[in-house]
């Protein structure tokens, strides 16, 4: 769920900033936005493939890398999603099963969207697995960015081998992002469509997400309600917790 | 003396020439159907088998034990770079033809819609010389290096593609990165065998390069000439002096293991078939036997008084279940023959373009077989168990006392 | 020289918990060459004495000795043999096989013996039904013969096997009067 992690939670550093020099120490001011605190939130996901649509909602809770998500639209109030660490676990209340995402099931849609587990799971940080270089810098919606390139490392595993991402100069969000295959070709392209001061911090709050090789289908995620000032119960973060 | 008896037991048939020959169809019925229905099972299997080998597996194929135990596995993560194998295996007089394959999941995209595909890997120059793919081809074959593909007919269906059409096939490369490669559908495969109809293929060194595989497959298929047996020792002795454990030679029966179980099944079909028949002859000889017997209760009588014995009387009764059976099974077996002899010259082509599902590779002109065997042990089998089913009628019917049968 | 010898023959039908005695303590003899009727009314037990005779039945007490040989304990079979080496039955209802020719009818207990030759069975059938005047119907079915003519031929197979004892029961009574007679010569000579 890190992705959920990257996109929801960059914490904004409000310096309003002088140019930085190079692609890695952007990318290390937009790593520094993580947080790894404490959140509950409220979101909606909606899922558009050709004239279907659908919406998902979800309660989230964060604490550092651990993360609870339970769906509360009818269709599949009560199934929950468990990140714990680099393991994915889903509960279905009507099956009551317990289930561990792996192998190939990791490259599956996540609830039937346009993201995949494998996206929202990876937890190394992009500076370490690509090869980043700064390309340009552009206006984008009449805001400042940097452009930057990122290209896989020889021998990593990771499923884009080539990412191009769009730096807000002011809030240090990645408000656009490209996901390119081995042989060029876009993949999915991302982007922050609203960004919010919740509790001071600078939020991107809806962000969709497209599939460049489907048409019309895209999956726009939405935080309608963020808190930090919570107290996560104790063993909420287990495997007990997804059955209760 | 037989003479007599045979002869007693033949007119007595005659004169009950109607009940007789209703009888023998009943018998013929059952062994002709028999017979016909084994030579459609075995045309049938043998049809599937064929398919298989000539589309699917070769008649031994070289691979990893991982992807046999678990059909299931489209991974990489068991591919070998096959020419460790090449020089040893040419030295082999059985292999007349080999060529390699990789095998891996993919999504074909035409820009609308996608579906779930396994992509085939081939070497477009010496895939032709183990499988017969290209006879069900319309269009192009690939060549090597190009961006092609040549799509199964079922997939081309299902996502709307006819020839020069583009196509996107998303995969995975070894390093787990997504690879997207932007291909044009040169040809449509439209085969007897549904699960090369669900497939793509694309030339294997497009292939190689693309998901980062330097001359690594998942799959090497040779055709054998000789002894299938001999052949597939000799290719597993290749392989293990290759200490590479993971690796292993299967014989197409053993790589078409769902194949094999319905193959199995028709054995089962056989002792059904046959049960069946020795059911026809059963009752149909017993109720022949004891009408005969019940009719002639007086003349049975007669016999007896004339010096008759029980074992004689026992022995004309057996002889018309004998003659039953034998014209029964004579006359089911000669319409069988012939009815055969069209079956295997011009076969039928019974599902017409319908898909039988399962993965079972049937479908286009079935043609019968000659199973010699099923043929003479139906044969046998009508006629034994007429005997045997005219027996205890026979038994009874000789038993009763002369003096009770002489006053009905 | 004595051919038949009954002693104390009684025989009793058990039909159920009904006993039906049909015969009671019956003494007779029968020399060689000797031509013998019994004659009685409906249910006297004519029928069942030539059965007792004829081994075709056993007797419930006292015994039947045919050409010396005790009949008594006797197995089936062996009895099945007494009747086709030495005992020819003429039925009141000629009883003939329908399948078989007149020939053939008249063969069948040669045939049965297993001792000649397919000639010499032939020849002598052939013969045999001459000597009842039926030479010219040798290859007719039973079907197609009148009753005396049946009858006749059913006399030929009793007579064909030259037995010691020929048993004819009521063998005039489905004729008319003048074939019963010609019948009646006919087993005369
Ligand atoms: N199998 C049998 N079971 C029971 N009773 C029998 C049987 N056979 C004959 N009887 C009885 O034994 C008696 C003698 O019968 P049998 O047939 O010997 O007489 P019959 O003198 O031959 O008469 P008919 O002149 O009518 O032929 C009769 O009362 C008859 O009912
Ligand atoms: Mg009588």
């Amino acid at each position: 769920m890190k992705r959920l992690v990257l996109l929801m939670l960059l914490l904004v550093c409000n310096s309003g900033s002088a140019i930085a020099e190079t692609a890695e120490q952007i990318m290390k001011m937009v790593e520094a936005n993580v947080y790894y605190g404490e959140a509950y939130m409220e979101s909606d996901m909606t899922i558009r493939s050709g004239r279907r649509e659908m919406t998902k909602t979800m309660s989230i809770w964060v604490q550092g890398q651990n993360a609870l998500a339970e769906f509360t639209n009818p269709a599949d109030r009560g199934t929950k999603y468990l990140k714990l660490e680099d393991e994915m676990w889903i509960f279905f209340p009507d099956a009551e099963d317990l289930v561990l995402i792996s192998g190939h099931m990791l490259r599956q849609g996540f609830m039937g969207s346009d993201m995949s587990y494998e996206d929202m799971m990876t937890t190394e940080k992009l500076s370490e697995l690509y090869d980043l270089e700064l390309e340009s810098q552009e206006d984008l919606d009449g805001r400042p960015t940097w452009v930057i390139g990122a290209t896989a490392k020889e021998g990593v595993d990771v499923s884009y081998a080539i990412r191009k991402m769009w730096i807000d100069q002011e809030y240090h969000i990645s408000v656009r992002e490209e996901l390119y295959a081995v042989s060029g070709r876009l993949l999915k392209v991302s982007r922050v469509e609203e960004i919010d001061q919740i509790a001071g911090r600078n939020y991107p709050v809806t962000v969709v997400t497209e599939d460049a090789l489907r048409r019309d289908s895209s999956t726009t995620l939405r935080i309608l309600h963020i808190d930090f000032d919570i107290d996560v119960a104790d063993g909420l973060f287990s495997l007990e917790s997804l059955q209760r | 003396m037989a003479g007599i008896l045979t002869k007693l037991a033949f007119r007595n048939l005659w004169r009950q020439r109607r009940r007789t020959i209703l009888t023998c169809l009943a018998l013929a019925f059952g062994i002709y159907m028999v017979i016909i229905l084994d030579s459609f099972v075995g045309g049938m299997t043998e049809m599937a088998g064929r398919n298989i080998v000539q589309l699917q597996t070769g008649d031994v194929q070289i691979q990893a034990h991982a992807y046999v135990d678990d059909p299931t596995d489209r991974s990489l993560d068991h591919v070998f770079a096959y020419s460790d194998f090449t020089d040893d295996l040419r030295q082999l007089d059985q292999v007349s033809a080999m060529t390699p394959r990789l095998s891996f999941a993919a999504e074909l995209h035409n820009g609308m819609d996608d579906y779930h595909v396994r992509a085939m890997g081939v070497d477009p120059l010496t895939d032709p010389d183990v499988f017969t793919t290209q006879q069900y081809l319309a269009g192009q074959w690939l060549e090597p290096g190009q961006q092609q593909v040549v799509v199964g007919a079922r997939v081309a269906q299902l996502l709307d593609l006819t020839v020069s059409d583009y196509v996107i096939l998303l995969t995975r490369t070894a390093n787990n990165a997504f690879q997207a490669l932007d291909l044009e559908v040169v040809g449509i495969l439209d085969t007897p065998h549904p699960e090369v109809n669900l497939a793509v293929y694309v030339p294997l060194d497009m292939a190689q390069t693309s998901l980062g595989l330097d001359q690594a497959i998942t799959s090497l298929h040779m055709t054998v000439s000789g002894s299938a047996k001999s052949a597939y020792e000799a290719i597993s002795s290749v392989v293990e002096q290759q200490n590479s454990t993971a690796l292993g030679a299967y014989t197409w029966e053993q790589a078409a293991e769902d194949f094999m179980v319905m193959a199995q099944s028709s054995r089962a079909i056989h002792s059904m078939l046959l049960s069946m028949l020795i059911l026809i002859a059963i009752v149909g000889v017993v109720n022949a036997i004891l009408l005969g017997a019940m009719e002639r209760t007086r003349e049975i009588g007669v016999l007896k008084a004339m010096g008759m014995s029980e074992r004689e009387v026992t022995q004309e009764f057996v002889t018309e279940a004998f003659g039953i059976g034998f014209v029964g099974s004579a006359a089911g077996v000669l319409l069988a023959l012939l009815t055969n002899w069209f079956l295997v010259e011009y076969g039928i082509n019974p599902y017409g373009d319908m898909d039988l599902g399962a993965g079972i590779p049937l479908r286009g002109h079935l043609y019968g077989v000659w199973n010699w065997t099923i043929i003479a042990g139906a044969f046998m089998v009508g006629i034994l168990a007429s005997v045997l089913a005219g027996i205890v009628p026979a038994i009874r019917a000789a038993g009763k006392s002369p003096i009770w049968a002489l006053r009905q | 020289m004595t051919m038949l010898e009954l002693s104390n023959v009684t025989k009793i039908y058990a039909q159920g918990k009904v006993h039906v005695t049909a015969l009671r303590d019956v003494d007779f003899r029968v020399d060689s060459g000797e031509f013998l009727s019994i004659a009685g009314p409906s249910g006297s037990g004519k029928t069942t004495l030539l059965n007792l005779i004829g081994c075709l039945d056993v007797p419930t007490k006292g015994s039947i000795v045919l050409e010396g040989q005790q009949l008594a304990e006797r197995s089936k079979t062996q009895l099945a043999k007494i009747r086709r080496d030495h005992l020819g039955f003429v039925f009141q209802s000629y009883n003939l096989v329908p399948v078989l020719t007149a020939i053939e009818n008249v063969s069948l207990p040669l045939e049965l013996m297993r001792n000649m030759t397919k000639k010499a069975v032939r020849e002598r059938a052939e013969r045999t039904l001459t000597d009842v005047g039926l030479a010219e119907h040798l290859h007719h079915r039973p079907n197609e013969l009148s009753g005396g003519q049946q009858q006749r031929v059913a006399i030929a197979r009793a007579l064909v096997k030259e037995p010691s004892l020929i048993l004819a029961d009521e063998p005039t009574a489905n004729l008319d009067s003048e074939t019963g007679e010609a019948i009646l010569q006919l087993m005369w000579t």
